[in-house]
């Protein structure tokens, strides 16, 4: 594992960068760099498109940050879709492996790997089905899905004998430990009763064919699989109370809303109420979505929702919601009051302005300049393909969306001065962050319909002469957990020049934002702090443990105690 | 009269009741107009506009009000046709042109052509700075862009001119521009987070349910539950279903109350669910049937369309599948009585009354076709085809004189229209206007009319004219195209 210096030494060298920053915008020096190219990602996504306006089409698809190879450094899976009956694609299109090759390089390791699903993809979790200590993959299609276990290297196809190939058109997906049993369980999203035989006509205006409302098809229930630890998986979905028929499942994340030790799990649904299932601790779910407010919009009404994470915004502790909606509607941040019902505080937080023409996709917390608090990142993407002939205001293809949280959970747009990356539009879906460089900053991939992945590389992020901070990095491992750590809930303390002390919570986590996975290790803003004061970590299992003075500007490997 | 006014007062003759005989003249008629309209009755609005609009077809001032009066019927295309009217006509008085380009600046933001509107309104504004509700009606559009602060700058405005003006008399109600400026403002300081303008800006505003609704949003985000609980009860008191205010009155009620609104807000939901699922089961069985009557299972459809309106028995639109294609599989009993009731759930279909109209021109009965498709006609002005079929009514009746204006309309609408020039063509013909007739006989051949009966038609013209050569080179014409295989013209009685 490598590991970087910290960009200052002498913490005196560090404010007095930072002084002479004082006068200069917040954030002024860091930047965003699209190195797509230089990095050798030559994704390009297939949606089929062949004019008829197949829903499929527009929809896909994400992308996964995993170390597959178990060298240290994070690699990166893609999901493609692939050609429709009419579509003039010529070439087989299919998901691809990117092995980082450190310095910033990635190789196509796919065929080596053992994959190359020619599916028509959607999306993709990865996580330690098995703790063998290698990362598993499972991807979503429109069509059965398809489970592949990591074999130090090497994945296997074991969907039919797992039994989790469900054929169902599945969006996103994520992995939990439900009955904290020390393995991870598996909970899909489904989306519509869409089939390219009921492929209906619809129009915006009349001679106009468009891709259609989700409202003109019906909600197909979600599954929840639990890890019986052999390989196997058992659908639990009805036994669990969670397979409520009207959902349109498109985003999930796995969070503990009560702080109970118990994994509860949020669904955005498409123009359907959302679904916050809250963890009983006996294999059963309590469907809290109207009572705990976060069904809706704050006007009472069902709203798009796409993409959907889980954070601490505004540092109580708590575990707020993010939904990524539709133009003319909002993304809506949910805040956690801590009694199972949550402030929609949208408005109050600076988000009912930007992003109001947008179409918002791929969603993540991320603290992009390490000052300590999560910042938030969007991409957005139109659905409709042809919005502009009949929306004077709207587009296709639109600009990323980079929120900057001002340490009390109010956010504001601050992407344009982040460089083209959050100028230049794209049709955004998916949304994958992680520390690719291992240099202490967020980088993140963007998966676009029909159209190019691009890798953006944070520049910045570390430096506090460009407006960064200091950080810390965790990768946990599991022993009477599972082996990743999934769902365990990560607490740092760290003091301010002032002495003023700061916490900061995080979730592990493997799956959210929209079709994709994150860098499964934890990673924290520090500011002007050098270490952490205290790391306090509640495992999945139940295990407490407190660890004081870790260094920042680093990645720590910890490892959960046995007893 | 100008042809936007011409088919603007079909409507406006047909479509509205017609009021009492009376001798009332222009500004008679203008006056009743605005007083219907002022009382919230454009259909009485439109019948005066047709007289003052017959009494000067050209008044700006008549066409301005029409423009209200679509606005107030929700018919936005029309609206944007009567006002351009008056915007883009050149040497028309200032005050009507920025009242023109207010209008259409309304017309365009309620379709949604916001960038337009926007426009239009700065256009207003550089002209008549002071022009009432102009800047409310930007700030409304900001709004809709998300350009928060900007809506919230023009609402002030607003609030400002209006204040100037003194539209308010004291103890009289609130000028409805002002109170939507200070509506205006309360919402778009609350989207923008500002809790203590939107409290201050909402205490301004007369009581709506919107404004309680906002009001108790803000009193809730700053803690200040009870009185938000009150707002938000008012709220229900108005619109016992408001989805926001039963969600909100939720989050800061307690016991017994928060248990109700939650309760309800999951009955109004579960219904809205049942109503979706209803509506896609329908459609289903819509587009089925659509695919049996294509293939000419006509029975089949029927079945299909019968299990659809047993689900829903008041969807207008199954009324009027099963209306088509009964019409097209020959049973026109059975078509007739569903046409009537569509008619019975929708007396504003437009294309139901043009249907029957059709049903009845096809059994004979002339006067009953008549009056459905002159219904059909007033409900949907801008449909060319509508005009055409009511033109072969009135000629079937034997009113030439109507059918040529029917004929005439249909073509304005749609120049490039073969059909309609031919039956014009037919229509000028039989009325004596041979001249005319010949040359819409022409155009009809120009623009690709394949039935030989027009080089007949052309040749009897002609010799009405004396133009001999003329009329035996187009009766030459006809009988070589009627000998040839597949010269006979296509049944087009086929109505969708």
């Amino acid at each position: 594992m490598k590991i970087r210096a910290p960009r200052c030494v002498e913490p005196m060298a560090c404010l007095l960068a930072a002084a002479a920053l004082a006068a200069a915008p917040a954030h002024a020096g860091i930047t965003f760099t699209d190195v797509t190219k230089e990095a050798g990602i030559d994704f390009v996504h297939v949606n089929g498109a062949s004019g008829e306006k197949n829903y499929i089409e527009t929809m896909g698809s994400g992308a996964c940050w995993l170390d597959y190879d178990g060298d240290g450094d994070i690699d990166l899976y893609v999901v493609n879709s692939s050609e429709l009956p009419g579509s003039k694609v010529t070439g087989v299109a299919t998901d691809v492996l990117y092995r980082n090759e450190g310095k910033g390089r990635f190789a196509d390791a796919t065929a080596a790997a053992g994959l190359g699903d020619h599916a028509y993809g959607m999306g993709c979790v990865a996580g330690d089905i098995d703790n063998d200590g290698d990362p598993d993959l499972f991807v979503t299609n429109f069509g059965p899905d398809v489970l592949y276990r990591n074999d130090g290297g090497k994945f296997v196809d074991v969907t039919a004998a797992s039994g989790t190939g469900d054929p169902r058109w599945s969006a996103s997906a994520a992995f939990g430990d439900i009955d904290n049993d020390a393995d991870l369980d598996l909970y899909v999203t489904n989306y519509i009763d869409f089939t390219l035989d009921n492929n209906k006509y619809c129009s915006e205006r009349p001679g106009l064919r468009s891709y259609c409302h989700p409202d003109e098809y019906n909600g197909v229930p979600d599954a929840l699989f639990r890890n019986k630890g052999n390989g196997l998986f058992e659908d639990v979905s009805a036994a669990a109370g969670i397979a409520d028929p009207v959902g349109k499942g498109l985003g999930v994340v796995f969070t503990d809303v009560n702080q109970d030790g118990w994994q509860d799990i949020y669904v955005a649904n498409d123009k359907t109420i959302n679904f916050l299932y809250v963890n009983r601790g006996n294999g059963t779910f309590a469907d809290v979505s109207v009572s705990s407010g976060t069904g809706f919009s704050e006007s009472g009404l069902p709203q798009a929702g796409m993409g959907t994470d889980a954070a601490d915004v505004n540092g109580d502790g708590r575990m707020d919601l993010i939904v990524t909606n539709l133009d003319y509607e909002t993304n809506e941040l949910y805040l956690n009051n801590g009694d199972l019902t949550f402030t929609d505080a949208t408005f109050a937080a600076g988000l009912g302005e930007p992003g109001y023409l947008h179409v918002g996709f791929g969603v993540d917390f991320l603290d992009f300049d390490n000052d300590g608090d999560k910042d938030l990142l969007v991409v957005n993407g139109h659905i409709l393909d042809n919005v502009e002939q009949f929306r004077d205001q709207l587009t296709y293809a639109q600009p990323r969306s980079m929120l900057a949280n001002d340490g009390n959970g109010k956010f504001k747009e601050v992407g344009p001065s982040l460089g083209k990356t959050f100028v230049r539009p794209a049709v955004g879906r998916g949304l994958a962050v992680g520390d690719y460089d291992d240099d202490g900053d967020l980088d993140f991939l963007a998966v676009n319909c029909n159209s190019r992945a691009e890798l953006f590389r944070n520049d910045g992020g570390n430096d506090p002469s460009r407006g960064g901070g200091n950080w810390l990095m965790l990768k946990l491992e599991g022993t009477r957990s599972n082996h990743d750590g999934v769902g365990a809930r990560v607490r740092v303390l760290t003091k301010g020049a002032d002495g003023k002390e700061h916490w900061q919570t995080e979730e592990a986590r493997a799956g959210s934002s929209y079709l994709s996975s994150n860098d499964p290790r934890l990673h924290f803003g520090l500011g002007g702090a050098m270490r952490a004061e205290v790391i306090e970590i509640r495992w999945p299992s139940g295990t407490f443990q407190r660890i004081e003075g870790v260094e920042g500007n680093r990645l720590h490997r910890l490892k959960e105690p046995s007893n | 009269m100008s042809p936007v006014a011409s088919i603007l007062l079909l409507f406006a003759a047909l479509a509205a009741a017609p009021p009492e005989p009376s001798t009332a003249g222009f500004e008679e008629s203008i006056r009743l107009a605005e007083e219907a309209l002022g009382q919230a009755d454009p259909a009485t609005s439109l019948s005066w506009l047709d007289r003052a609009l017959r009494a000067q077809p050209d008044s700006p001032r008549a066409m301005l009000l029409l423009g209200r009066t679509f606005m107030a019927l929700g018919r936005r295309e029309d609206a944007l046709a009567a006002f351009d009217s008056v915007a883009a006509r050149e040497g028309a008085e200032e005050r009507a042109q920025v009242d023109a380009l207010y209008g259409k600046a309304e017309a365009l933001a309620g379709l949604e052509r916001n960038l337009e509107a926007e426009e239009m309104l700065k256009r207003v504004l550089a002209a008549a700075p002071e022009h009432r509700g102009v800047h409310a009606d930007l700030g409304r559009i900001y709004v809709a862009f998300g350009r928060l602060d900007e809506a919230m700058r023009e609402f002030r405005a607003e609030i400002a001119a209006q204040k100037r003006a003194g539209t308010t008399a004291p103890g009289a109600p609130m000028d409805t521009v002002l109170a939507s400026a200070w509506e205006g403002l309360g919402i778009a300081a609350w989207r923008a987070g500002d809790n203590a303008t939107a409290l201050d800006a909402l205490s301004h505003a007369p009581d709506t349910a919107e404004v309680l609704y906002h009001r108790g949003l803000a009193l809730a985000r700053d803690g200040r539950n009870e009185e938000a609980a009150r707002m938000l009860r008012a709220v229900l008191v108005e619109e016992p279903d408001h989805r926001g205010a039963l969600q909100n009155l939720a989050r800061v009620a307690r016991g017994q109350e928060r248990a109700d609104a939650l309760s309800r807000f999951q009955t109004l939901y579960a219904q809205d669910v049942a109503r979706n699922t209803l509506r896609i089961r329908v459609r289903e069985l819509r587009t089925r049937a659509e695919q049996k009557a294509q293939a000419q299972d006509y029975a089949g459809a029927d079945a299909l369309l019968l299990q659809a309106a047993a689900l829903a028995p008041d969807d207008v639109d199954v009324k009027m599948d099963l209306g088509r294609w009964r019409y097209r599989s020959g049973d026109r009993r059975g078509s007739e009585a569903m046409l009537r009731e569509a008619i019975a759930l929708d007396p504003m279909h437009a294309d139901a009354h043009h249907l029957l109209g059709r049903l009845f021109g096809e059994q004979g009965d002339s006067a009953g076709s008549i009056i459905e498709l002159e219904r059909a006609v007033g409900l949907a002005p801008m449909n060319a085809g509508y005009h055409l079929q009511l033109a072969n009514a009135y000629m079937r009746a034997g009113k030439v004189e109507d059918g040529v204006r029917e004929l005439k309309l249909a073509q304005r609408l749609d120049p490039d229209d073969a059909r309609t020039c031919y039956n014009l063509g037919l229509a000028l013909a039989q009325s004596g206007d041979l001249a005319a007739a010949a040359a819409q006989l022409d155009e009809a051949v120009r623009l690709g009319f394949a039935d030989p009966r027009v080089h007949q038609a052309l040749a009897r013209v002609h010799q009405g004219l004396g133009n001999m050569e003329r009329s035996m080179k187009e009766q030459t014409i006809y009988e070589r195209l009627v000998a040839q295989e597949g010269a006979a013209p296509k049944n087009d009685g086929v109505p969708r």
